[in-house]
């Protein structure tokens, strides 16, 4: 299951950078991503990344 | 005397962006639709209160260096978000309320407003929403 977002301030116009951002009630966390006001760092539980070698080889026909 | 002057205290804050620095004027209107309500036998006009349509009204500077005016409002319009006005810095009170409209829509938003030798300023406004007031320091 995956858990909530985390957002990190990056303009101080929001708040202190680097701290986390919650986004209050009626605030649109999209416009903030799109003007680089917030960045997203992920979710609590992450999904864990694909293994390094797990490219698809091509098949000889 | 009750009068009011705003110099430079303000507090202007849209979609959690502190717009401060960028707003000359801010007009909040706290409205409700007007119902007409007068019947047979009445002598003079009656109203009943109708639905809120609240409005937002900033005249702000047009910047469009990162996080500033234009970076704040173009991916807002069209959709709703929360404008927050105080008359003052510091925090909200009964002396300082922070005049609130969550849910609020832009409509449009000149994307530019152009005049040889004069600085370029847009004005927007917010409709609709629910508004509260917050006294809570």
């Amino acid at each position: 299951m995956k858990g909530a977002t985390v957002y990190k301030i990056i303009s101080p116009r929001i708040g202190v950078p680097g701290d986390e951002f919650i986004p209050p009630a009626g605030v649109s966390v999209q416009a903030l991503l799109d003007g680089g006001f917030i960045i997203e760092v992920g979710a609590q539980n992450p999904t864990p990344k694909p293994r390094k070698n797990a490219k698809v080889q091509p098949t000889e026909e | 005397m009750a009068t009011t002057t705003y110099l430079a205290n303000p507090v202007v804050t849209v979609n959690s962006v502190d717009l401060t620095d960028q707003c000359t004027s801010a007009t909040f209107t706290h409205r409700f639709d007007q119902l007409e309500a007068t019947a047979f036998g009445d002598t003079d006009r009656k109203f009943v209160k109708g639905l809120g349509n609240h409005e937002v009204t900033l005249s702000l500077y047009m910047s469009y260096a990162s996080s500033e005016t234009y970076a704040t409002l173009s991916a807002l319009v069209g959709t709703t978000t929360t404008v927050i006005v105080k008359p003052a810095t510091g925090s909200e009170g009964a002396t300082n309320p922070g005049f609130t409209l969550t849910g609020a829509f832009l409509a449009e938003l000149p994307v530019i407003n152009a005049t040889m030798g004069e600085l370029s300023t847009v004005d927007v406004t917010f409709v609709g929403g629910v508004y509260s007031v917050d006294t809570t320091p």
